[in-house]
């Protein structure tokens, strides 16, 4: 409430006079309100329909609440939901007279991948493009394997020396030998080449009819109803794409058979 | 319809029909289209959503020797390349004049410096070190290659996720490597990485 006060003749200055105050008892303050938001436990199942991105900020939420084992729950999920295709993935990058040895690749990949999965920012980002970050993750992480000396060990179908060594008979240290960087480098690259492959093909219902021809393995008839366009024109766009994987492969080195 | 989609096809239905199938088998009946093949497979299993949840095989999966490690592996902290320095009590400056007379670069240890400093903050991805400067670099930290190229990767991992480069690292030329480095016309640069493509 205010009230205009008249105080000198010459200059009339508004003024404002407070209001009374009245004190009442008001109920204790309470504890200072946490900041964080209350952590969720969620159950198995729960985790299990999480996409990635969500499984991977739950694991993130789960270590600030300091609630271990939630975190643990949830990076096995992770694994669980991933690592046999995982697995298969490492083997079709794992030349072929080492593929006895695509386990323990795969475990060494496995390991980096998931660790460097819970250390991304995922803020806007869709499941889309996780796709393409695990396959990416995948292709380097196999590169990596081979320039570890485990990895030249085995290329070399040779006894890790530190793992033998003051034995008798134990091997020289051999692993000085350079690697065959771009072979292998050849062999491990396949996420790069779908993507390079589907990000050439301009029109999107073309890229969707990719997508539903190989990997939904639908009929030509069938993705040609769901695409509005002729079964011809899938055959097409099918036999245009595997041509551009093939050059893709082509120019990337993978040719072997 | 071609042997390839053919084999594709093969594959996913044994795929879906058992909730698993060895992609290798049929990779070995594609004959010269076997890398489209083992493209395309990788293209299913990349995008091939989960099968309903199953308790019991989780419970099982869960109780796998060593998978509990992996996971305290995978959840534990790990050194970065900074910290393996300073565990020697080394300035960068000091690897720079250790690998520069390691490898006969006499009189450029400020550009190997620069070199490492890249490696160390994260700026290279791993797979464009050359071998030898992870030898190098075990044999000045008194660790492992394998312990120091895991360092590496840390610091170049955190750098792509706190960049926000998500999609820039997954995008097609992500395999490759970032194009933040000048040419290798520098015998010094030349000495520590591989070309970029």
């Amino acid at each position: 409430m205010t009230a205009a006060i008249l105080t000198a003749p010459k200059r009339d200055v508004a003024r404002f006079a407070p209001a009374p105050v009245r004190w009442s008892a008001h109920p204790a303050m309470p504890s200072r309100p946490s900041t964080q938001p209350r952590f969720l436990r969620r159950s198995e199942a729960e985790l299990y329909e999480m996409d990635e991105l969500a499984l991977v900020e739950y694991v993130r939420d789960a270590k600030a609440a300091l609630q271990d084992d939630q975190a643990k729950l949830a990076v096995h999920m992770l694994l669980f939901k991933h690592e046999r295709r995982m697995r298969y993935r490492v083997a079709i990058r794992t030349p072929d007279h080492l593929a006895h040895h695509a386990d323990v690749v795969a475990d060494w990949v496995l390991e980096r991948v998931s660790r460097s999965a819970l250390k991304l920012g995922f803020e806007g980002q869709s499941v889309g493009e996780w796709v393409n970050w695990w396959g990416t993750a995948i292709d380097r992480q196999c590169i990596s394997f081979w320039r570890t000396a485990r990895g030249q060990s085995l290329e070399h179908e040779q006894p890790l020396s530190s793992e033998h060594a003051g034995e008798e008979g134990a091997p020289p240290d051999k692993l000085g030998v350079p690697l065959d960087v771009d072979r292998l480098l050849a062999q491990v690259s396949y996420s790069g080449i779908v993507q390079t492959a589907l990000a050439a093909v301009q029109n999107s219902m073309h890229v969707q009819a990719i997508r539903l021809a190989f990997w939904d393995d639908l009929e030509s008839a069938e993705v040609a109803r769901r695409c509005d366009t002729t079964a011809q024109n899938v055959d097409q766009i099918k036999a245009r794409f595997k041509r551009t994987l093939r050059q893709e492969c082509r120019r990337r080195g993978v040719n072997e058979p | 319809m071609t042997d390839t989609d053919r084999l594709l096809s093969e594959f996913i239905q044994k795929y879906r029909g058992a909730g698993d199938a060895d992609p290798l088998p049929f990779l070995r009946r594609a004959g010269d289209d076997r890398p489209v093949l083992a493209a395309l497979i990788d293209g299913f299993l990349a995008a091939e959503p989960a099968p309903p949840f199953d308790p019991h095989a989780f419970a099982v999966f869960r109780a796998t020797p060593g998978r509990e490690q992996l996971v305290e592996r995978v959840l534990g902290p790990e050194p970065t390349l900074t910290q393996l320095r300073r565990e020697v009590g080394l300035e960068k400056a000091e690897v720079g004049e250790r690998l520069a007379e390691r490898f006969g670069l006499s009189g450029r240890s400020a550009s190997a410096k620069a070199c490492y400093h890249e490696i160390e903050t994260g700026q290279v991805p791993p797979a464009r070190v050359r071998d030898d400067v992870w030898a190098a670099l075990g044999d000045i930290f008194g660790r492992a290659r394998d312990v120091v190229l895991d360092a590496a990767a840390t610091a170049f991992e955190g750098r792509v996720a706190s960049a926000g480069a998500f999609a820039r690292e997954s995008g097609p030329a992500a395999t490759a490597a970032p194009d933040i480095t000048p040419p290798q016309s520098d015998p010094v640069r030349s000495a520590f990485f591989y070309e970029p493509e």
